[in-house]
C-alpha cells in the first residue's frame, strides 16, 4: 500500500506495547466495571422506581415495554461476572464480548427512564472497544499466566488498532458536541456567550429549586456576558479540535489536556459531573500508559524496579 | 498482512459508522437523541430568562412548605428526578397523580424527622426568572398547583 491509503495503514496498525493495551483493560475496563457492579442502586433499584414513565433508547425501542425486574437482575449478574472476566483477562475472547452487551443492555436500560446521562457514552463505547479487541488479554492477565508466558509479547499492530479506535471514539464524540452546536437550535448565536450564559443560570435556578448541588459561582458570573463568550468559544475550539488527536503524541496531550481543563470548568461552574472525564479516565488511551505505571511502580516500590518493555509511544 | 489486521479494519469501520450515525438526525424535522449512539445536543436548545419548573413539595398542618428529597421522587440524580416530575405533570392528571401518590407512598415509610410534619403533597407549577432568581429573590414570580395528594402514614396511601 502506498500514499494515502499507506499511510493510513501505518497510522492505524502502528505496533504498541501489549502492555499499553492491557493496562488500558485493566484501568478503563476496571473503572467501568467498578462504576457499575460495585453500584447496583444506580442501575437496579431506580429502573424499579419509575414505571410508566418508561422512554425506551437503543435497542429497547423494539420491545414493548420495560423489561421484568428478575430479567434486569439476572443481566446484572451475568455482567458481574463477565465484566471480571475482561478486567482480570480470564477467557477473554469470551468473557469480554459477553460484558460489552451485557453492560450495554444495562447502560441502555438505565438511560430509558426520562434522562440519557452523556458521560456513559463513551465509556461503554471505550468498554466496547476492549471487549472487541482479542489481544486486549495477552499480557497482565490470567490468560498470559495460563499459557505461562514469562515476558508480554513484543510490539504489535494488534495492540496498537484497540488504542487508535479508542482515541478515535473520544475525538468524535467531541466532535458530534461540537457539531450539535453549531447546526442546533441555536447556530451561530450559540457563539455569542448569551445562550450559554442563559442555560448555566437556568441549570443552576433548576438545581437551587430542587435542592440539588448547584454552583453558587453563577451568581458572580451572570452579568458578565464576556465571561460566556469566552466559554463558548473555548468549548466550540476544544470540541471541534478534537479530532487533531489523531495526528500525532504531542496534539494528543494538548486535546486531553483542553477537554480535561474544560470538563472540570463545567464543574465548577455548572456542578455537572462526568466522572469518567473528571478522573481523567477517558484520556487514558492518549497516553503511554505503561511507561506512566512503571514510573509509579518505580517511585511507589523503588527496590522493586520498574520493568519497562517498550518506550515508544504509538505516534 | 498480520491476521488481525481486516478484523481490525472491520471493527473500526463499523464502530466509526455507528458514532457517526446520529447525524442523520440533522435531516429529521424532530431530531430524536438516544443512547449509547447520541448526537450529543446538550445545552444547544435556546433558554430564555423565565421558565416553569414542575416541582414536588410537602406541606404540613399549618401550610408550611418542606423540601422533598430527590431519592423519594424516584431517583437520586436530580436531572432524572426533575424530569420524571416534568412529564408526568405533561403527560396531564392521572399520571402527575399517579406519582404524587407514589412519593406519599415513599415519604410515609421514611424514617427522616424531617419529614414527619409533611401532610400533604403539592405538585406544582413553579414561574421564576433566572436573573430575579439569581440576584437574590428566590420566590417564585407566579406558583400553580396541579393537584394534591395527602401522606397517610400507617394507612392506604389510595
Amino acid at each position: 500500500m502506498t500514499g494515502v491509503l499507506g499511510r493510513l495503514d501505518a497510522w492505524w496498525y502502528e505496533p504498541a506495547p501489549a502492555r499499553r493495551l492491557a493496562l488500558l483493560r485493566i484501568f478503563v475496563g476496571g473503572w467501568t466495571y467498578s462504576q457499575v457492579a460495585f453500584r447496583p442502586p444506580f442501575y437496579l433499584k431506580s429502573a424499579a422506581y419509575q414505571d410508566g414513565l418508561f422512554e425506551p433508547m437503543g435497542m429497547y425501542r423494539y420491545l414493548g415495554g420495560p423489561m421484568p425486574t428478575w430479567l434486569l437482575y439476572a443481566l446484572f449478574g451475568l455482567f458481574v461476572v463477565s465484566g471480571a472476566g475482561l478486567v482480570l483477562g480470564y477467557r477473554y475472547r469470551v468473557t469480554a464480548p459477553i460484558a460489552a452487551v451485557l453492560l450495554t443492555a444495562i447502560l441502555t436500560y438505565r438511560n430509558s427512564w426520562g434522562m440519557i446521562f452523556h458521560h456513559e457514552n463513551a465509556m461503554l463505547l471505550h468498554f466496547i472497544v476492549l471487549a472487541l479487541a482479542p489481544s486486549a488479554a495477552d499480557a497482565l492477565s490470567l490468560d498470559a499466566r495460563r499459557r505461562g508466558a514469562s515476558e508480554p509479547p513484543p510490539d504489535d499492530g494488534r495492540y496498537g488498532w484497540p488504542i487508535k479506535l479508542m482515541i478515535t471514539v473520544v475525538a468524535l464524540t467531541y466532535l458530534l458536541a461540537g457539531i450539535a452546536k453549531i447546526f442546533g437550535a441555536t447556530g451561530s448565536e450559540w457563539w455569542q456567550g448569551e445562550v450559554v450564559r442563559n442555560w448555566v443560570a437556568h441549570d443552576s435556578l433548576r438545581k437551587m429549586v430542587l435542592g440539588s448541588s448547584a454552583s453558587t459561582v453563577i451568581r458572580f458570573l451572570y452579568p458578565h456576558t464576556w465571561f460566556f463568550t469566552a466559554v463558548a468559544v473555548g468549548t466550540i475550539i476544544v470540541e471541534l479540535g478534537a479530532p487533531v488527536a489523531l495526528i500525532n503524541q504531542k496534539l494528543r496531550y494538548l486535546v486531553a489536556f483542553a477537554a480535561f481543563s474544560m470538563h472540570w470548568s463545567i464543574w465548577l461552574i455548572m456542578r455537572i459531573t462526568f466522572p469518567y472525564h473528571l478522573f481523567g479516565i477517558v484520556y487514558l488511551c492518549f497516553f503511554p500508559v505503561e511507561k506512566i505505571w512503571d514510573r509509579v511502580v518505580a517511585w511507589a516500590w523503588p527496590s522493586n524496579g520498574a520493568t519497562a518493555t517498550s518506550t515508544k509511544p504509538a505516534g | 498482512m498480520s491476521s488481525q489486521k481486516p478484523y481490525s479494519y472491520v471493527v473500526g469501520s463499523l464502530v466509526v459508522l455507528a458514532i457517526l450515525l446520529p447525524l442523520a438526525q440533522y435531516s429529521k424535522a424532530t431530531p430524536v437523541d438516544s443512547f449509547p449512539l447520541s448526537y450529543y445536543p446538550m445545552f444547544t436548545k435556546p433558554r430564555p430568562d423565565v421558565s416553569v419548573i414542575p416541582r414536588v413539595a410537602g406541606f404540613d398542618a399549618e401550610g408550611r412548605e418542606i423540601a422533598i428529597p430527590m431519592v423519594l421522587l424516584g431517583s437520586e440524580r436530580m436531572n432524572q428526578a426533575r424530569r420524571l416530575v416534568s412529564r408526568a405533570v405533561a403527560k396531564g392528571h392521572d399520571p402527575s397523580l399517579k406519582l404524587c401518590r407514589k412519593i406519599a407512598k415513599r415519604l410515609a415509610g421514611s424514617n427522616d424527622p424531617e419529614l414527619r410534619s409533611v401532610r400533604e403533597l403539592r405538585v406544582l407549577k413553579s414561574r421564576y426568572s433566572a436573573k430575579t432568581y439569581l440576584g437574590g429573590d428566590t420566590e417564585p414570580m407566579a406558583q400553580k398547583t396541579v393537584l394534591a395528594c395527602p401522606v397517610r402514614r400507617g394507612g392506604n396511601q389510595g
